[in-house]
């Protein structure tokens, strides 16, 4: 018996704990939704700095947004599994644990601003030289 | 929740999107792990090495279904779910691939402590995945977890299949150093196939994954070429399977190649909706062509074994036949008759014959012994000499004269010859005379003896058999000449083989076992430079030839050559 036990210890050890741990993912991932969400949250360019992008594939519309991250928990209360026409998913409101707004700030290297100037042609140019538009800011540059 | 990048996947797995080289490079790669490893669990359950490698091969097939999962999945909670996973199938793959290795090379499990020690390294990496540690959030605009939250976790396990790679090389050095060279050769494939499976596994496809995350590189395909780390312990596997019966799995060269090849095929199913100027495309193509080169190739060479195996396989059968056919006709006729004067004796029916008819039948027995004794000599002979490349021993090596050799066993045959009536001829020239070879004293006499016993057999009544030496540079020759029934054209390349007499000496009544000048052909081509060949037309006369190196040492013993029975051809 305790040969048998000392030949299969990793078994014996390794899939309980593997099991157990199967079930505190299915547990956090698929029951609590404990974890956070990024998403592009709308983003008004006459009074806010947004990042600038095309809403389609030909680039025909600019598409102006804030970067936001929101608990998903949160985010599943205040506007369901589509976030799609929820104007709450783009603020944190009071109460609102782990959620941020990031805006774009024109001196961060590679951020792509709307301006007044703003227009497609200018956009491209700026995508094509190689900048990044979904980087996360620094922390100061943060509404929280 | 959902993420807005691809569109719902059909069969679980397939959508449109994603680059072609993921179900290339997963799908089929997956199944042949699966398949390979199943048949070798099949072949072998009991055995611990063959349930490691089916353990790995299913730890491979999570990995690669999870990953396609985070690929082609656009349910957020389920991605998450999933990608959870991930870090604990690499430590897992770790840890067997040690234990793996370690069973393959001692045959035993690891001792508790080490499985401990394997424990305390995968435990952690067990425990956090779960946890925010690993995972806090989900980029849906990316459809990508959010990477890197604890770099030092990341590094961990990815650290993991470092130090099994080091291991694993540590413990194949230390066996390598005291194997025999055949299990030196199994060690370099294990070590070479396993080494680029992890090193390709972990190492390519981390470091690929964290330049695309940090945008270093564009090309996000790059960490699925990591993939083809098992495809080539996979074909190390096989390689060990087919030579080594590696996992006591029997499986024929062939048979592994022809489901490599189709195996290839079929994958290009995989990316036929690829633009022809893809640079994927060409990649694949080239992988896909340059396996298949590989795989034809040494599948013809497998072949053309098998087609030698089988052609030294049909002469065996043929010597056995002969062999049989020797036994059943040469043993049997002297053996049928001492049995039957034998038991002629036993039941007194040689009393009241007269003593001249009673010597006759005591000759005969006589006779007939000799004669089973020479078949079981010149078998033993023989087989004494029976390998490629037949040497001398040393301690048995002498200087002797070689017309000494020649006159003796002249004498020992000529009363064979002069039954026969021959006109039987020793002649050696006097500046053969001093001649010496060196050679071995057994085994030359007995090959001249064959050789003039074979022509005294084969040569009509009345008909001559002439020895005769002469000196050729460096050399000497011993020719012997007959006038008798000569060696068709047709069998004249097969002559000096195990068991095979002439048709025209069988249907003669001389007795012989086909070993004779087997033998003697041997001893020649045992001297360097000695050569044996001859001239002959049928039913004229043979003249063999005996060329032997002569040698400038003194002579070192007297001819005390074999004074056995005849051997005869």
């Amino acid at each position: 018996m305790k040969s048998f036990l000392y030949d299969h210890v990793l078994s014996f050890v390794i899939i309980p704990l593997v099991i157990i741990v199967c079930f505190i993912s299915y547990y956090r991932f698929m029951v609590r939704n404990d974890y956070v969400v990024g998403y592009e949250g709308k983003c008004n360019p006459a009074i806010e700095k947004c990042f600038v992008g095309c809403e389609d594939d030909a680039c025909t519309k600019n598409n102006y947004y804030s970067k936001v991250q929101k608990y998903a928990p949160d985010l599943y209360k205040e506007c369901g599994k589509d976030i799609t026409d929820c104007e709450n998913a783009s603020k944190c409101l009071p109460g609102d644990r782990n959620c941020s707004i990031i805006h774009c700030d024109p001196t961060v290297e590679g951020d792509t601003c709307a301006t007044s100037t703003v227009n497609i042609e200018s956009t491209q140019e700026v995508e094509e030289s190689g900048s990044t538009t979904d980087k996360i800011l620094p922390d100061n540059t943060t509404d929280k | 929740m959902i993420c807005y990048l691809f569109s719902e996947p059909s069969y679980f797995l397939f959508t449109s999107g994603v680059p072609a080289l993921l179900y290339y490079a997963y799908i089929p790669t997956t199944l042949v792990t699966l398949f390979v490893g199943f048949y070798i669990y099949r072949n072998g359950m009991h055995s611990l090495l063959n349930r490691i490698f089916f353990g790995i091969s299913i730890l491979f097939s999570l990995w690669t279904l999870s990953t396609l999962i985070e690929w082609t999945n656009i349910h957020i909670e389920f991605i998450m779910f999933v990608w959870s996973f991930g870090s604990i199938i690499l430590g897992l793959i770790a840890i067997l691939s040690i234990y793996f290795i370690y069973v393959f090379l001692e045959k035993k499990t690891f001792p508790l402590r080490t499985k401990l020690v394997l424990i305390s390294l995968v435990a952690p990496v067990i425990l956090l995945s779960p946890t925010s540690l690993h995972l806090t959030g989900f980029d849906i605009t990316t459809c990508d977890a959010f990477n890197f939250e604890w770099l030092p976790f990341k590094i961990y396990y990815v650290s993991l299949g470092v130090m099994a790679m080091i291991w694993i090389f540590v413990l194949l050095a230390r066996k390598y150093r005291t194997a025999t060279a055949d299990f030196k050769k199994q060690i370099i494939l294990m070590g070479m196939g396993m080494e680029f499976f992890l090193s390709l596994f972990f190492l390519w496809t981390s470091y690929t994954y964290y330049l695309t995350q940090i945008g270093a590189s564009s090309d996000s395909q790059l960490e699925m070429y990591g993939l083809l780390g098992m495809v080539i312990f996979l074909i190390y596997i096989g390689i060990l399977m087919v030579r080594f019966k590696t996992f006591n799995v029997r499986l024929l060269g062939a048979q592994a190649l022809m489901w490599t090849i189709g195996l290839l095929v079929g994958s290009a199913f995989f990316f036929v909706n690829v633009d022809v100027s893809n640079r994927t495309m060409y990649i694949l193509i080239s992988v896909t062509l340059a396996i298949v080169v590989v795989a034809g190739y040494t599948l013809v060479k497998s072949v053309k074994k098998l087609d030698q195996q089988k052609s030294h396989i049909e002469h065996l059968l043929k010597i056995k036949s002969e062999f049989i056919d020797v036994v059943s006709h040469q043993l049997r006729t002297p053996v049928s008759v001492i049995k039957g004067m034998a038991s002629m004796l036993k039941d007194g029916d040689l009393d009241d014959m007269p003593k001249d008819q009673v010597d006759i039948f005591k000759a005969g027995i006589y006779e007939k012994s000799v004669k089973l004794s020479d078949i079981l000599n010149d078998m033993l002979r023989s087989a004494e000499v029976d390998m490629d490349n037949f040497q001398f021993t040393p301690e048995r090596l002498k200087v002797l004269n070689i017309s000494q050799i020649v006159k003796n066993s002249c004498n020992d045959l000529i009363t064979l010859a002069n039954e026969k009536k021959l006109d039987f001829k020793c002649s050696v020239p006097v500046d053969v005379e001093n001649l010496n070879v060196q050679t071995d004293d057994m085994f030359i006499g007995q090959s001249l003896k064959n050789f003039i016993d074979n022509a005294i057999k084969y040569s009509n009544e009345s008909g001559f058999v002439h020895v005769e030496l002469e000196k050729d540079g460096k050399f000497v020759i011993i020719k012997i000449i007959d006038n008798g029934i000569g060696i068709p054209p047709e069998e004249a390349h097969k002559l000096f083989e195990k068991f095979v007499r002439a048709s025209n000496a069988v249907n003669t009544h001389a007795y012989g076992t086909g070993l004779g000048l087997f033998f003697a052909k041997k001893i020649v081509d045992a001297h360097t430079g000695g050569k044996v060949w001859f001239e002959s037309e049928l039913n004229k006369g043979t003249t063999f030839f005996i060329k032997l190196p002569i040698s400038n040492l003194p002579v070192t013993t007297s001819n005390n050559l074999v004074k056995s029975g005849l051997s005869l051809v």
